[in-house]
Parts: C-alpha cells; structure tokens; sequence
C-alpha cells in the first residue's frame, strides 16, 4: 500500500489524524479503476433523462398532468397510460414527468439553504471568540432541540403551506446540523499547527480562512449535502404526508405518494412507482457526486 | 486494583475540577436554550395566525354562543397582550406548571406525561436496532472492495432517501398486510412495537451510517493505521481498536442529529402506526394550535437534546481531550 | 313521492344500494343477498361475554358531548350516554330518560315526565333536576360548547315541577328542540359530577348508559366496560337489561388503509369508518357486513359566497353548477359508493320534497351561454373567461389535511372546461377558522349534520350569518322570502304545515342556487359477521352497540 503525501498537506496534520485529508480512496487508484461502470451510466442516464424532464417536460409527456377525467380513475398502466391513472384520472407517468421540477426544486433548494446557511454560521462560530462561539451555537442547539418536523410544522403553521414555504421549512430546519459539523471541522483545523503557524506568520484571518479552513471543512459538508438533497426531497413529501407540502393538484412526488397510500390496495402503481422515481432520483445524485468528487480528488492528487 | 480511578486520567488536559466546572456551566447554558426554545416557540406561536378561541370551540364546522367565546378569551389571556401572556406563561413555567392544554382541557404535564412512555419505548428500540446496525455495516464495509461498498452505500442512501412513511407502508405491506406476522397498527405488546420501531431505525439508519463509514474511511488510511497494519496487526483488531476510536467522534456530534431524528420520526411513524405518544401529541397541537402543549413538547425534547450533548461533551473530552473549548 | 323511512337493520337496504354501485362493484351483487353473507343466523341467541375491538378514524380530545362538535362523538357518545328522547324506527320522537311530554299549544312550554330508577354510573339518579343541570351547563360559557348550546338556544329557564316532572320554557316556539335532545352530543351527565367536578367531565365523562368509561388515552383510545344494572334502552333496540358485551375498546386508526386491512385480518371486529375505496373488497368478502348510509341534514354541498363576486351573480352560480358533472365526479371520488344529489337537503331529512330536485343537470353548453351572457366573455392566454380584463376566478380555502380529497381537484378540472379557474387555497385550520367567519372566500366545500329538517334555518337563514355570534349560513344567503318560510317551519308543530313549509323552503332554495349539492353525506362502517346485534339509530346512522354480542 502506497500512500502519497500532497506537497501542501503539513505532515504534522497527518500524524494527528485531524483532518479528513483529500487521500484518494483504495477504490480510486489508478491500478484498481475500473473502466465499465454500468451504475454510472444507468446514473447518467436517468440523470440525462431528469434533466430533460426538468427543462422541457412535454418532449417526455405530452399528455397534459393536470387533465383530470373521474371516468378514466384509477386505470392500470397500459399502452394509453404507461404508468395508469390517479384517482382523479390524470396520467401518472405525464404527472411523474412534470413533477420533476417540483421535487428536485424542494431537494436542491432546501439542501442549498442548510448548506449556505450552515456553512456560513458553522465558520463564523469556529473562529469566532469563545463568547460570540457559544452564542450561536446555543441558538442554534434551540433549533436543533426541536425535532426538524415540529420545527418545519411551527415555521409552516406561521408562514402557511406551498412548496417555497415547505423548501424554507426543510432548509431551515437542517442549517443546524450544517454548522455543528463545519465549526468542528473548523476548530479541528484552526488548532492545527500550519493554520496556527500561518497566523504566526502573519498571514490574514481570511487569508488561512479561505485557504485551509475552508476546504477542509467542504469535504465532510458536502457528503451530509449529497444526503441531504435526498432526505430534503423525503422530508418534502413527509410534509405532504402531514398535508402541509406543494398543495393539489401540482404534481409533485411526495404530493402524490402522500395521496397514493389511501388506495395503496386499489391502486399500488400510485404509490410504487413515484417512490421509484424519487429514490432512483437520489441514488443517481449520489452515485454521480461521489464519482465528480473521486475525479476531482484524482486530480489534485496526480 | 486499588484506589480510585480519576475521571480525568485518559486525557492530560482534563482535570476533576474542570469536569464539574464544565457540567455547571453547561446545565447553566441548558436552562438558556430552554428558555430560549420555550420564548421562540412562543413567540412562533403567537405569530400563527387565526383567531385561537374559534378554533378552540370547534374551528369553521361549530355554532358557539358569544358567551362561550368570551369565557375563552378570558380562561386563556386570549385578550391580554403579547407581553402578559408571555410572562403570565414564564411565571407558571417557573412554577412547573406548563399551563393548560386547549384541546384536551388537562395540564400539559399530564397530557405529556400519559404519552412520554410510548415515545420513549419507541425511539429506545428504533437506537437499539439503528446503533448496532450502523456500527456494524460501517465497519465490515469501510476501505472493502468497490461492489461491497457500492451496495452498502446505495442500501443507506435508499434507507435515507425514501420517506418514512413509505419504507413504513412498504414493511406494513411486506409483514402485517401479506405475512401477517406483526400486528398492523396500536400500542398493544411488543408484537406491535417491532414495526414501527424497525421503520424508525431504518430512517435514522442511512445518514448516520454514511457519515461514519465516510470517518472510517479516511481513519483507515491514517498512518498510524498503516504502521499498525505493518506491525502485523489483523484486520478486524486495527478496525475496531484503532480506527472506531477515533470515527466516533463525528458520530457522537450527530447525536444530536439521531435524537431529533427519532424524535421527528416519531411523529410520522405513530402517526402511521396509529401509536400513542409524543409525535401525534405535537402533531394534533399544531393542528389544532394548542400552544401549551406545542411549548411543552418543545421544552421536552430541548431539555432531552441537552442533556444528550452535555453527556456527548464530556465523551468528546475523554475520547480527544483536544477538543475542550467552547 | 317521499322515501320509506330507513328501516332499523339495515343490510337489505344497504346492499340494495350496493346494486346501484354494481359499475364498480362489478360481480359482486350476485353473491350479495342479505342472507347469504350471514355467518350467523339473525335471530341466533344473544350470547354474552367477550370484549369488541373498534377502529377509528379520530378522537375528540374530549369525551363530553356537550363540550365538542366532534362527528365521532355521534357514535361515542351512544356507548355512555343516555338521551331524553330518541326517534325511533321512523324517525319519530319517542321515550328515552322521558316517559312522555307535553307540548303546550303555543309550542312554547315542554313539559316532560321523566323514567324513574334511573341512575348514573356513579351512583347518583335522574331526576328533574338534573335534567335542568343539563341544560345549565350546555350552556355555561365553562363548558365551551360548540355546538349543544346553541342547539337548545332558545331555551330561557326550567321549573323542577316534582322529582320526576320538568317544564322547560323556550322563547319562542322551536319544533327541532325534542329534535336536538335526542342527539348523542346532548347526553345526559351525571348531576353529581357536574355539581362537584365540571372540569374533570370532558376526560371522565359521567353517564347512564349502556356502558362506562374504563380508561381514556386522548388521541390513542378509549375502553369501555358494561354498565351493570342497566335497564332503560330506548325500546326501538329492542332489548331489555345491560349490555352483552364485558367491554368495547375503541382505538384510534387514522389512516384509511390500516383500518381497513385490520378489519379484515380481525385485529378490529368493526370499523367506524371505511374508506370508500376499500368498501368493494369488505362488500364482496362474505365475512363481513359493510353499511352506507346517508346521514340526515345537509349533504356535501360546495356552498357559494353570494356576498362578493363572482358569486354574488345568480348566473355564474348556475354556470358553475351546469358545469360539474356532478354523477361522474360522485362517481370516482366515492368509488361508487357515494349517492349523487341535487337538492340542498339529505333525500332521509323528514320533509324532504323530491319535486325540488333536478334542475341542476350537467349542461356545459348551457354553462357557456349563461357565462357570455353575463359579460364573462373574453377568454386570456391560459383560456379562462375575463370580463373587463379581469379573470373568472373562484378561491376556495381547504384546510390542509393528510389525505387531501380529490373533490376540489376534480371540481377544478370540470369547471376549467367552460374556462372557470378554481383556486384550491390549503390552510392551517385555525386561518381557515378565521378565513371561514370573516367570510374571506368565493365557496367552501361542507356538510351539516343534524336529525332536523331545522338544518335549513341553520344553513340559509340570514340571522345565522356570521356577525357578533357565530353562525353556519357560510353562503351568505339574505333572502326575505326564504327567511319567512324558514321561520314558520321551525314554529310549525310535526305535520302539514311544516311538511309544506319545508317543501317551499326547498324550492326557493333551488332558485336561489347557494351552492353546488353534490352527494349525501355518508356514514360508512363495516363489521366482521362474529359481531351481531349492531344497531343503527334515525339520529345519526352510526352503530349502537348496546346489545351488539360476539358470536362464538
């Protein structure tokens, strides 16, 4: 086993185990690599066909989600309806579509809030005084006391529902556990000897900030990220369970998993079939953000 | 062996008379986010609009009499402004008295206290099945062969993507509906509790998890580690002696995280599985707007998530006595 | 041509109702004969023992009828409580707590003879005064009473004539008042426990009836155990003595799907509530007995605000109902099992005249004429009708719930057709409180229960629009005509004059469209064959249990 030893990594870092150095995974080696990968692809893909869904849903469906016909409910998939119809007789696989933009829009900006939000007061908690520290961090332990569920039913109770409330809701909600991770990254490393050596040296506050505080703490923030756009777009549908998420008759996944579990006995391609595509959804993000993160440690590395 | 054993003794930098300076300042900083959580949460409440007498008498599908309405007013400080009853409600809090629930027309330390043990029961067996099984899949799957770590990782990002209530409805399906082997919903003897305690575990199984497998993974590569290999060290002995010890600690700051999670989760899955318990206490309260209650719960799970960091703190001052500030 | 009235064990009629489902049912009205799902023969022998597991679809958080408006409480409240009076078989007032009663001739003097040997299960009796406690404290402002107090409003004061004799004066004269003592949220307490401990009523309700409250869990359960030495049921129940069940034990079970596969894996002997989606797969399995029935008042009706525009203009209400295929949305939302209607009273409320229905047919083409008529006649990008640039749109606020109806989905899709926007707005239910009596709204989607045709005054009267006290005339009709007939039919004693009272009220309401009927408020439960003797009453159509037995 070879281990290399990036020339800006201070040994004495190392030795400490203190910070999750960018070292290229076993799995990452050049040797080890291997060329056909068809998770990746099968992630892609679905990612590709996503993206499209996002951008020009009727090139996918052209069948209008919102059409609803009560004589045509509950119909099993078929070749007029690929994924059935609801109770309300729209076309599953059009609303499925349609609903894309909806659910990645609560998963993406809900993660993006508790990143930036997170990040941001996490940092400023690091490396603030001791005072000004404990401060935040006690305010913050406030939002974290409150299960994120009651948190987002008090935020939505106060701003009522919709799916920018629900977004708002979720994002604020897990900001805490953004910043509780990044300040204990950002104390491990502002004690490290080459950040303290450098503020010895007299380089500026955001100088060292910006340079070796920051991209230590990005790695581990951003692995709670990758989770996080999954359980933001879970947590959106909890919502919708609870009756509080993206109100009808927008096609949203949760929305419609939230509505499918009453005629789960009737119907189960209402509540299969969404959940498909939200955890497939997940599972393509994921697959495909630790591969960018791989080759992108890879190259720092070579 | 003899004598007594300092609590101190594994880290230098830890002294006894540290440790009892740092508990009474941290029980002193958890009487402040109590206090905080109970005035935000008051405040939140209050701002919530709609006309909390109305509601109480029955909400748009009712015919309360005037006289009725008034008396609500008055029982509740309905009319009183926001300052009064804020410190009308401080006053009973520093009496114990948490006041009066709206909807169920008992003291909310009692409405809480009827529903504290089957939450507690609940989350317990979820951490009890969560825990061990996190520990385990992390630690038999860290640095192993790309295919093993490619199948755990997606496992834990299913368990962590999937809403709760769908992995709840998919197990109710799999083992009530079609095996029939647990019952399908209720509070009655520990058949019951299996499922909705499994539904919780697998909801809080996948973060948790990821992040400790993600520590072991860089741990796994440390030096210390190699030398520790190179001196002939087995496999599982460098896992679980050296490697765990020190991925523990980003586990232990989501302990917090795991606590709110259960508790969070506990509103779906009773909700689901038609359990008693604090979740559905919450939930029908901020349905129905029943400050008290909805102070009370967020006071409860406050005062929990202080005394789990405050037991969290003084594990990360024994496991890395280099984290003491703060 | 009137409807017989609902005969007490209801399977026959249920399942002929079940024939008209057939479209969804399919083959199962074959197999569907009353006799043939019987496990147990009707007239087999009551047997004794044994404790009956109940699902719910909710609780009240307070188990004093008096106290909450709760529609559990129509069926919670028969386990516990005891009435003055009841109606019997065909809805007609009869003996409870009450031997009999007198009416003074201007119907403003009740005097009522009370059943002797009757007690309380805390031991204490029923007598005059307690009756006069009663009333008291329905409308004591303490007890916060949504409901019973303003169903006994006209009530002004009682004399306790003997121990067994009470004369209540009213303030003017009100028909529905036997009516409304005879519903399960006007039961009656035990006088001790409202004298000494008011406050502990609502989680320790005190009553006579056929059963007592063993243990209360709010939001989780409620046991009950048999009441011994009970012998006063009302005697359309056709018994006599206590209860043959040891207990009932209600749980709540609040999705729709759990109740149902819990029914049918036996965990439940009965259901207060199936889902109707669920109602083919218990109907077709010959172990259960599965019961639709409508409930009396008024039945689920989009009602129009006639205060703002655009509803204040007779035309578009008519477009909008000419608009909504009424039979085929009924038809999905209820999986065949909801009854379609176009009257703005329950076809089983006393009084109800069929010559008032049927002029409320699905006619798009007439829905687009009467809109151009109305100026509604320019269309914008989106294809919905504008008139002076500005859209036809109709807000309806909804509470936010856990399992949104499709109704206003559906309705949405309908009336888009003749370019009508719907704008489904979820709310909090206390902002949807505030929003429903500051009437900040186009319509609101609803029904109103009660056992009188008095459910009319309560709906479109004018003196029950929201002002300083709260009412239920949530469409803001203000018609002189219709608040003369009104007010004559709640005068007018029990026959013709209030038969034909009613029957002008019903029509001047069809003139007036003040809401799109849609279908009869149902109460759909479902019980294992193990499970006899279950009763349903006129009042409300829920189970009674009182002589309910399990079957070995």
């Amino acid at each position: 086993m070879s281990i290399d030893l990036r020339p800006g990594t201070a040994p004495a870092v190392q030795a400490a185990q203190e910070v999750p150095a960018a070292v290229p995974r076993g799995r990452a080696r050049p040797g080890r690599r291997r060329r056909f990968r068809p998770g990746l692809i099968l992630a892609v893909g679905f990612l590709a066909w996503l993206a499209l869904a996002v951008a020009a849903p009727n090139v996918l469906a052209s069948t209008d989600p919102y059409s609803v016909n009560p004589a045509e409910s509950f119909r099993p998939p078929s070749a007029a309806h690929w994924f059935g119809t609801d109770e309300s007789g729209a076309d599953v696989y059009s609303r499925i579509v349609h609903g894309a933009r909806t659910s990645l829009y609560i998963g993406v900006g809900a993660t993006a809030i508790g990143l930036v939000g997170g990040t941001l007061l996490g940092l400023f908690a690091g490396l603030s005084k001791r005072f000004v520290e404990a401060s935040v961090m006690r305010f913050l332990d406030v939002t974290l006391a409150v299960p994120e569920i009651i948190l987002a039913l008090v935020v939505i109770g106060i701003i009522g529902g919709g799916t920018e409330n629900a977004i708002l809701a979720i994002g604020a909600g897990s900001i805490a556990y953004y910043a509780r991770i990044t300040r204990t990254q950002a104390h491990l490393v502002r004690r490290a000897a080459y950040v303290e050596a450098a503020g010895v040296l007299g380089f500026p506050r955001w100088n060292v900030l910006l340079h070796h505080v920051l991209p230590n703490v990005v790695k581990p923030v951003l692995v709670l990220a990758t989770i996080g756009v999954g359980s933001a777009i879970g947590a959106g549908a909890s919502l919708s369970f609870l009756g509080l998420g993206t109100p009808p008759p927008a096609p949203e996944w949760g929305a419609m998993l939230s509505v499918g579990r009453n005629f789960i006995s009737n119907a189960p391609w209402l509540i299969t079939l969404p959940a498909a595509f939200l955890v497939g959804t997940v599972l393509a993000i994921t697959v495909v953000g630790r591969e960018l993160r791989r080759r992108s440690e890879g190259r720092t590395s070579s | 062996m003899t004598g007594i054993s300092v609590p101190g003794s594994i880290g230098k930098a830890v002294r006894p008379d540290a440790v009892a300076r740092r508990i009474a300042l941290r029980l002193v900083v958890g009487v402040g986010v109590l206090w905080g959580a109970a005035t935000l949460t008051f405040l939140a409440v209050y701002l919530i609009p709609g006309d909390t007498a109305l509601l109480i008498l029955g909400g748009p599908d009712a015919r309360p009499t005037p006289e009725a309405i008034d008396r609500v007013r008055q029982d509740y400080l309905l009319n009183e402004p926001l300052a009064i009853q804020y410190l009308h409600y401080l006053g009973g809090l520093l009496q114990g008295d948490l006041g009066q629930s709206y909807r169920l027309r008992i003291p909310v330390t009692e409405a809480i206290g009827q529903q504290i043990g089957s939450t507690a029961q609940l989350a317990g067996a979820a951490a009890l099945l969560a825990l061990p099984l996190t520990f385990a899949v992390a630690l038999a799957s860290a640095q192993r062969r790309p295919w093993i770590r490619s199948l755990v990782s997606g496992v834990e990002v299913v368990c962590a993507a999937t809403p709760t209530f769908v992995i709840g409805f998919v197990l109710l399906m799999v083992f009530s509906f079609s095996l029939h082997w647990f019952p399908i919903g209720g509070n009655q003897g520990p058949a019951s509790l299996v499922l909705p305690a499994l539904t919780l575990a697998l909801a809080v199984f996948g973060p948790l998890s990821q992040v400790l497998r993600n520590e072991l993974d860089d741990v796994l590569e440390q030096a210390f580690v190699l030398t520790a290999r190179a001196r002939g060290m087995r496999d599982a002995q460098v896992r679980v002696r050296h490697a765990l010890r020190h991925a523990v600690i980003p586990v232990l700051t989501m302990s917090g995280f795991l606590i709110a999670a259960l508790l969070g989760g506990s509103v779906i899955v009773e909700t689901l599985f038609s359990r008693q318990g604090v979740g559905s206490l919450a939930l029908a309260s901020v349905y129905e707007k029943d400050l008290p209650v909805i102070i009370g719960v967020v006071l409860l799970s406050a005062a929990v998530y202080v005394v789990v960091n405050l037991a969290v703190d003084l594990l990360y001052t024994l496991i890395d006595p280099r984290v003491v500030t703060a | 041509m009137p409807l017989p009235r609902p005969a007490r064990f209801r399977t026959h009629r249920t399942l002929t109702r079940g024939a008209t489902l057939a479209v969804v049912a399919g083959l199962l009205t074959s197999c569907a004969s009353p006799a043939g799902t019987r496990t147990v023969p009707a007239d087999a022998t009551p047997v004794d023992g044994g404790v009956l597991n109940v699902s719910i679809s909710a609780e009240p958080g307070c188990l004093d009828g008096h106290g909450i408006s709760a529609t559990q409480q129509q069926f919670l409240g028969r386990l516990i409580y005891d009435n003055v009076v009841t109606l019997d078989d065909d809805g007609e007032i009869a003996p409870y707590l009450a031997e009999s009663w007198d009416i003074s001739e201007d119907g403003k003097t009740y005097t009522f003879h009370l059943k002797k040997d009757v007690t309380f299960s805390d031991g204490s009796p029923w007598n005059a005064t307690v009756f006069q406690q009663n009333l008291e404290h329905m409308r004591d402002p303490a007890t916060k009473s949504p409901l019973a107090a303003a169903y006994i409003a006209p009530y002004v004061d009682g004399t306790v004539i003997d121990d067994h004799t009470f004369e209540a004066h009213l303030e003017y004269a009100y028909t529905p008042f036997l009516y409304t003592l005879a519903q399960s949220w006007l039961g009656m307490n035990s006088g001790k426990a409202i004298t000494e401990s008011p406050e502990t009523l609502c989680q320790n309700p005190v009553g006579s009836g056929p059963y007592v409250l063993e243990d209360y869990q709010p939001g989780q359960s409620i046991s009950y155990a048999k009441r011994e030495g009970y012998a006063w049921a009302p005697e359309w129940l056709g018994g006599t003595g206590e209860a043959h069940l040891d207990g009932v034990e209600v749980t709540v079970v609040a999705e729709p799907v759990i109740r149902y596969q819990s029914l049918v894996s036996g965990q439940y002997g009965l259901t207060e509530n199936l889902a109707p989606q669920n109602a083919a797969a218990v109907q077709a399995d010959p172990a259960f007995t599965y019961e639709n029935l409508p409930r009396t008042g008024s039945p689920y009706v989009l009602g129009f605000n006639l205060n703002r525009e655009p509803f204040s203009d007779p035309a578009v209400r008519e477009a909008f109902a000419a608009a909504v295929d009424t039979e085929a949305v009924t038809e999905s939302l209820g999986f065949g099992t909801y009854t379609p209607i176009d009257s703005y009273l329950s076809k089983e409320s006393k009084y109800y005249d069929p010559s008032a229905e049927g002029t409320l047919a699905h006619d798009p083409e007439r829905a687009n004429q009467l809109l151009d008529d109305a100026g509604w006649d320019s269309r914008d990008a989106e294809g919905f009708r504008t008139r002076d640039g500005e859209r036809l749109t109709v807000e309806v606020p909804t509470v936010e719930a856990s399992a949104p109806s499709p109704l206003l989905v559906q309705l949405q899709g309908e009336v888009r057709k003749v370019g009508i926007e719907l704008e489904i707005i979820q709310l909090p239910q206390a902002q949807l409180t505030e929003l429903r009596y500051a009437g900040d709204y186009d319509a609101l989607a609803g029904v109103w229960h009660t056992n009188t045709t008095d459910v009319l005054f309560i709906r479109y009267h004018s003196s029950e629009i929201t002002g300083e006290r709260i009412g239920q005339n949530s469409s803001y009709v203000n018609d002189p005509e219709l608040d003369e007939i009104l007010l004559r039919a709640r005068g007018a004693a029990d026959g013709p004059d209030a038969a034909e009272a009613y029957s002008q009220a019903q029509h001047r309401l069809t003139d007036l469209v003040p809401g799109l009927p849609l279908y009869e408020n149902p109460s759909q439960f479902a019980y294992s064959n193990s499970v006899q003797g279950v009763a349903t009453d006129t009042s409300h159509p829920v189970p009674v249990l009182t002589y309910a037995w399990l079957a070995q």
